[in-house]
Order: C-alpha cells, then sequence, then structure tokens
C-alpha cells in the first residue's frame, strides 16, 4: 500500500478539507490523468475520510476515572505483595510457607516504605503537610496530592489535584516537579502556589517568591514566572499566558497575607471570604468612595475587621464568628 | 525514572475512557472492557521501568487492548454452550459484521496517529474546522496544519491497507456511503 508522494497527498487532504483552490484541483485532475489506477487511490482517501467524519470511537456508559485508578492502585498493591511460592512436595510446603510469610512481610515492607504511594487529603479543611524533603504544602479544602514513590530520593514529583500553596525547600540537583492535568510546575527553591481543579477550566500558577517554570506537556509552551507574576493555561485550545494584571492575593489563603490597594469594599469582602471561610456578609450597596488600601500579615479576622470597620466608618453586626456589614459611612 | 507514579496516572486519566470504549466495540459490555483495560495497564507498569524512555505508551496500549480483547472474545467464543433452543442469529437490522469490525480498525488507527497529527485531523474531520481555524484553535502554523492532514491521510491509509477493500466493496453495495 503505498502513498502518493507528499505534494499529491497534501492535494488530496485540502480536497477531503474542502480547502482546494482551482489551481489545486487542476493539479489533481493532471495527476489523475497520468495513471488510471490513481483514481482508485483517490477512492481510498475519499472513503477513509468520509468513514472518519462519522465514527467517534469515544462515547459509551459513564466511566468514573477517579474510581478506576483507585482500582488501578489497590490492584497494583496487591500484586506486588504477593510473591508466587512454588511448592512440589510436603516438607516444602511448610518451609514456603515460613517463607511466604516472611516474602509478604517484607513486601509490604518494601512497598509501603520504598515505592509507597503517599496520597494528602484535604478533606474538611485547608491541611498543611510537610513533605519528606522538609517541603511545606497547604493543601485546599477538597484537594489531593499524590506523592511519587522514591520521593526526596531519585526525584520530588508530586501530583495535584485541586489546589495547594508550596514552600519548597532549595535543592538544585533535584527540582520539585508538580503535575496538574497536562501541565508541569518545576522550581528548585520557592513559594508559590497551583490551583488545578477538575472542573475548572484552567491551571493557575502564582508566585510568591523566586523562579518558576510552568509547562504544558502537550504543546510545549513554557513561561517563566517571577516573585507576584501570575500564569494561566487555560484547558480549552490549550493556551498559556500571563495576566496583565496578576490577582495579589491569590495565594492568600495559605499565607495570611493580603494586600489592598484601592479596593472597592465589594472585592474586600470577597477576598476576606476567600482567606477566612465565608464569614462576612456585605448588606446592600456601599457608596463608591469605599475604597481600601492597606496590607495585612497574618492578622486575625477579628483584627482585620475591627481596623476595616474604623478606617472606613463601618457598622458591622457581629454574630458569633460572622461579620455583617450593614453600613458603611466612608468619607 | 523521574515521577514515574506521576507520569503513569496522568497517563492512565487520559487514556483510560478512550481505552475502554475501544475495547467495549470488540467485547461488547463495558464491565468486561473495563477489566481488560485495567489488565493492560497493570501489565504496562509492571514494566514501565524497562521501558525505553520515548516508548509510545498510547500505540502500546492500542495494541495491548486490542489484543486481549481479540483473545477474550475468541475464548468466549469456545465456552457459549450451544442451546439449540437458543442460538444467536446475527441481526440483519443491525450493522454487519463487516462494518463493525471496520469502525473498530478505524477507531483503532485514529487512536496510532501521533497526537498532535489525531487532534489536527479530528478538528478537520469532526468538527469541520477550516485549516486556518485549526492553526488558530491550537496556535500552530497553517503550515503544519496542511503537513498533519495529509501526514494523518497517509498513515490511515496505510494502516488500513487491507481493510480497504471492504470499505470499497460495502461503498459499492451502498451500505455506507
Amino acid at each position: 500500500m503505498k502513498n502518493p508522494d507528499e505534494h499529491i497527498r497534501s492535494l488530496i487532504a485540502r480536497k477531503i478539507a474542502g480547502e482546494a483552490s482551482p489551481e489545486d484541483l487542476l493539479a489533481l485532475q493532471a495527476w489523475l490523468d497520468e495513471d488510471s489506477g490513481n483514481k482508485v487511490v483517490l477512492d481510498q482517501f475519499e472513503r477513509i475520510a468520509k468513514l472518519t467524519s462519522t465514527h467517534f470511537p469515544s462515547d459509551g456508559p459513564p466511566i468514573d476515572v477517579d474510581v478506576e485508578w483507585g482500582r488501578f492502585l489497590k490492584s497494583t498493591t496487591r500484586v506486588r505483595r504477593l510473591g508466587t511460592v512454588d511448592s512440589g512436595r510436603w516438607i516444602w510446603r511448610i518451609a514456603a510457607s515460613f517463607a511466604l510469610v516472611a516474602v509478604a512481610a517484607f513486601s509490604i515492607y518494601y512497598f509501603v516504605e520504598r515505592t509507597a504511594v503517599v496520597r494528602y487529603e484535604a478533606k474538611t479543611t485547608t491541611t498543611k503537610i510537610t513533605l519528606p524533603d522538609g517541603s511545606e504544602v497547604s493543601l485546599r479544602k477538597g484537594s489531593y496530592l499524590v506523592q511519587a514513590p522514591d520521593f526526596g530520593k531519585s526525584n520530588r514529583s508530586v501530583t495535584l489535584h485541586g489546589e495547594a500553596f508550596f514552600e519548597v525547600k532549595r535543592d538544585s540537583l533535584r527540582p520539585f516537579l508538580i503535575l496538574a492535568g497536562t501541565t508541569t510546575t518545576e522550581v528548585l527553591g520557592t513559594s508559590f502556589s497551583v490551583k488545578s481543579w477538575d472542573d475548572q477550566s484552567s491551571v493557575v500558577v502564582s508566585v510568591t517568591t523566586g523562579l518558576v517554570s510552568f509547562r504544558d506537556q502537550g504543546t510545549r509552551q513554557e513561561l517563566k514566572l517571577h516573585a507576584g507574576q501570575q500564569g494561566v493555561f487555560v484547558k480549552e485550545g490549550r493556551r498559556m499566558g500571563m495576566p496583565a494584571r496578576a490577582n495579589p492575593n491569590q495565594n492568600a489563603w495559605a499565607t495570611r497575607h493580603i494586600e489592598f490597594d484601592s479596593s472597592p469594599l465589594s472585592d474586600v469582602v470577597a477576598t476576606l471570604n476567600a482567606v477566612y471561610g465565608d464569614k462576612v456578609t456585605l448588606v446592600g450597596t456601599t457608596p463608591g468612595t469605599c475604597q481600601v488600601t492597606v496590607t495585612f500579615d497574618k492578622q486575625s479576622l477579628e483584627s482585620v475587621m475591627k481596623v476595616l470597620e474604623a478606617t472606613l466608618q463601618l457598622t458591622i453586626r457581629q454574630n458569633g464568628d460572622h461579620y455583617e456589614i450593614v453600613a458603611a459611612g466612608c468619607k | 525514572m523521574a515521577s514515574s507514579l506521576a507520569s503513569f496516572e496522568a497517563l492512565f486519566r487520559q487514556l483510560f475512557k478512550p481505552l475502554s470504549y475501544f475495547a467495549m466495540g470488540y467485547v461488547g459490555n463495558i464491565d468486561d472492557a473495563k477489566n481488560i483495560v485495567h489488565d493492560a495497564f497493570i501489565a504496562l507498569w509492571d514494566r514501565y521501568h524497562e521501558l525505553p524512555g520515548d516508548t509510545n505508551y498510547k500505540a502500546y496500549l492500542y495494541t495491548a487492548v486490542r489484543n486481549r480483547s481479540l483473545n477474550y472474545v475468541r475464548d468466549r467464543k469456545k465456552v457459549i454452550p450451544l442451546d439449540p433452543g437458543h442460538v444467536e442469529r446475527p441481526d440483519l437490522d443491525q450493522n454487519p459484521m463487516e462494518l463493525n469490525e471496520l469502525e473498530r480498525e478505524i477507531a483503532y488507527a485514529i487512536a496510532l496517529l501521533p497526537e498532535r497529527c489525531q487532534e489536527v485531523f479530528l478538528l478537520s474531520r469532526q468538527e469541520g474546522l477550516k485549516y486556518q481555524e485549526i492553526a488558530d484553535r491550537l496556535g500552530i502554523s497553517l503550515k503544519t496544519v496542511e503537513a498533519q492532514m495529509s501526514k494523518a491521510l497517509g498513515m490511515l491509509r496505510e494502516h488500513l491497507g487491507e481493510f480497504l477493500s471492504i470499505i470499497l466493496f460495502l461503498w459499492w453495495i451502498g451500505v455506507i456511503w
């Protein structure tokens, strides 16, 4: 099944895609006239094209890939734990059963200690974890992080689902890699966050300190991100870019460092809710003059609210740990 | 070697679904299809560290799943009890056997295309996009789109070799058009 040369193939491809110019069609006709067998070849290409336009191989009953991946992890664990012991005579069976226990014990040790798949999950609240290399990770509620086998020995790789803020211990020999969707984020030692929720349209990396390399494996695009910068990868269309103005409070949920620069009160409330967990409500509208320029570093919500109350002449109704802003003077 | 489990998980998440639907084309039900795909992934995981770094895992998995599915169908055929009261007759209203087989072969041939090539080809064939639109969508040059399209067609024709006569035959008798 020899294919026609590149030039003819691209003419055929153009014809099939509806891109052929009159000149292309003439050239194709000239090729057809050369040899009666060429018509058969063209027919074959057109049949293939026709069939491939209607048959989607990628549909069927719903499949939960998370569940299947869990099943895979379970079955590989079992496969690794069971050593096959071939026993012929009964004497050997006794010896073998001892050996089997030993093998099982060793395998469990081996598997758990050496190639264990460690999975960290933040089920109900943001959780701070320390990885074996000393790097610290704040894992946002609903996220999970899978640590590669031999993490800290042959590699420093993790897979992230959800959102996490990393403070990576410096190690110039072993770069720290975060796989999220089709993207890879690589650093030597720095702090930044990766946001990669399965149900969101993009992956966002926000750098607090240092330098980060943010890449997409599929398209081989790469962004070098410095402190204060943000990289966005849009899954649909696989585009990578940097927003002109990065949100300075992107990592505030983890760092508790909040900066407002002429921010309207509604933005302030939204940020506080993201950082402290939906504890502030803004009732009604506030005057446009209600703008705030202030920096908070690791403050409690209570002291943040006190500062805002004084600077903006707010009227606040407090109900347990919940704050309701009912009026704003804003002179 | 670095990040082996992480990269394996990415591969699993990317291909588990399409492979399952692909296997279903052979074995006919989703549970057996999923089991076959699981077995293929487990077998791959056992060899994952030994395989050269430039292995085309996608082609590897599609081929493994296809072979396992064919074996499954073959083994099943042997054990089906021939109950004279309940002989399965091919339903003539359904697609003829050859067409199912052809669909599977096409799915397989498309799955084996290199990733970029496949992407370009499917955007053209199944979404009907123009070359320029594909170039914009994928952020690549018009020239690359052209080259990938003609590469895809060439590879499909090579792969589908022996099936092409069936394609033409079915076309002549009017089953497909």
